[in-house]
Order: C-alpha cells, then sequence, then structure tokens
C-alpha cells in the first residue's frame, strides 16, 4: 500500500492528513513534500492528523521531530492528533510529548494552536 | 514443531513495508495478538532502516537478510547485513542517540527493538556487517486448526 498524503492550509495552520504507513520510506517522502511547503509560506503551525496511520516507527517519529525543529524556528507549534494506542505509546516511549503536544482531533488541534 | 523462513532482499527502503508483512505473515499462524504484531512489525522495519541507512548508506546494490524461526511460542527473528558495522555498540544502544541528526534520525530505533523484543543481541564486525538476533515469546499461544 502506498502512503498518502492530504496537505489543506487554512487559519494559519498546515494540516497534515496521512494515509497509510510512516515508515522511513514513506517519511522520506513525506518530508520531500511538506518540507519545501512550511518553508515557501513561511508556515508556523502544523497539525498532523494520524487518524489513517495504522503503522508506525522510528523514522515516522524523526519526520515528526524535523517539522518541530523546522518551525520552532519561526515560534510555531506542532500538534498530533487521532493517534491509535501503538502509536500514542511509540511517542510515549521517545519523549515525544516533551516537545509535542496532543489533540483527540482536528477541531481541539485548532483550539490548542489558537 | 519447528519452522523456519529466509528473506533476502535488495537494500532499498519501500521494501521496509515488504519485509515486515512478510515476517508478521509467517508468524501469523501462531495467533499473536494485534499488539504483539505491531511489535514485531516495528522490530523488523527498524532493524531493516538500520541496515540500509547505517550499515549500507543506502547503497542499493546490497542485500538484507531476514530468517525466522518459530519454536512454539518462541520466535526469532535474525536481520543481518554486510554492511560498515557499529563502530560502539554501547552508544547505538542508548536512547535518542543518532549518529545521523542531519536526516532527522530520532534515534530510537535500537531502543524500540529493545523494547518490543525479550532479548536483543547485537553482533557487530566493522567493515563486515552487523547481525541482530531477537527473540520474542508470545504470552499466549492458541492454534487454529482446520479438519
Amino acid at each position: 500500500m502506498v502512503t498518502k498524503v492530504d496537505l489543506e492550509f487554512k487559519n494559519g495552520i498546515l494540516f497534515v492528513r496521512v494515509i497509510g504507513d510512516l515508515d522511513h520510506h514513506s517519511s522520506t517522502m513525506l518530508r520531500k513534500k511538506v518540507e519545501p511547503i512550511i518553508d515557501e509560506y513561511q508556515i508556523s503551525n502544523v497539525v498532523f492528523n494520524l487518524e489513517n496511520v495504522e503503522f508506525i516507527d522510528s523514522s515516522g517519529l524523526g519526520v515528526i521531530i524535523g517539522r518541530y525543529k523546522q518551525v520552532t524556528k519561526m515560534g510555531g507549534r506542532v500538534v498530533v492528533c487521532n493517534l491509535n494506542p501503538h502509536i500514542e505509546r511509540l511517542f510515549n516511549m521517545s519523549a515525544m510529548f516533551d516537545i509535542i503536544s496532543q489533540a483527540k482531533n482536528e477541531r481541539n488541534a485548532l483550539v490548542l494552536l489558537s | 514443531m519447528k519452522n523456519s523462513m529466509h528473506l533476502r532482499f535488495s537494500a532499498k527502503s519501500e521494501n521496509e513495508l515488504f519485509a515486515r508483512m512478510a515476517v508478521s505473515s509467517f508468524v501469523a499462524p501462531l495467533n499473536p495478538t494485534i499488539d504483539e504484531i505491531t511489535e514485531i512489525k516495528t522490530i523488523v522495519s527498524e532493524a531493516v532502516t538500520n541496515s540500509i541507512i547505517h550499515g549500507y548508506k543506502n547503497d542499493e546494490s546490497c542485500f538484507v537478510d531476514i530468517d525466522v524461526t518459530l519454536d512454539g511460542k518462541d520466535i526469532t527473528i535474525i536481520i543481518e547485513d554486510e554492511g560498515v558495522g557499529i563502530k560502539d555498540i554501547g552508544l547505538a544502544r542508548q536512547p535518542l542517540y543518532t549518529t545521523k541528526p542531519e536526516i532527522e534520525r530520532s534515534g530510537m530505533g535500537l531502543t524500540i527493538i529493545e523494547t518490543f523484543s525479550d532479548n536483543l543481541i547485537i553482533q557487530s564486525t566493522r567493515k563486515k556487517g552487523t547481525k541482530l538476533i531477537v527473540s520474542k515469546t508470545l504470552k499466549d499461544i492458541k492454534m487454529v486448526s482446520y479438519v
């Protein structure tokens, strides 16, 4: 299954909706797509909606950390939402929530960022 | 009742998906829980990624080998490459340590493998390669039999 991404920029926030697995292969593709957009449009806040991600590994965490580093330079934030228990466990294991906020869904992420 | 299999594939990142799906399919008859299947897939994905990025430095002409043996509810997964090897295994096993922060590595790969397995042995020789021997015992075994 090929991983897809749906991007939407609204209310000053880039919504990254990933569909499929987030491993080293697809994370590299995702980074190549998202990184230049953040730079080009000077985006500071990013929401990763992982509702349709069943599987993630440390490479998937890496691409999210990478966007965190990219936007904090501009005073922005990264929020992740709709995590399944496996993803949440991996985030906890890697202390991801020390730097990245979690929201239940996109609506809550919007509240967090406004 | 032993069962075993061997996989050999090009060190290409798109094969990470193939590797974890193949291994999870092979252990499926043991009826692992969803958590156990996810842990096995994550272990394979992390190990294969390490071989590709660190062992072979993205040289796609190289090969990664995986051996899986099932013995009752004991699973042994061996992931092996003939890459550059690990300079300092102790350092590599530390959480958040990475030799490649510039390409957005989280440094969590080996920690995740260690956490999701019951035992992890790392054998590595400089310029010869790296071998990860991962053992995992399923909590409960429910064989489905068809008559």
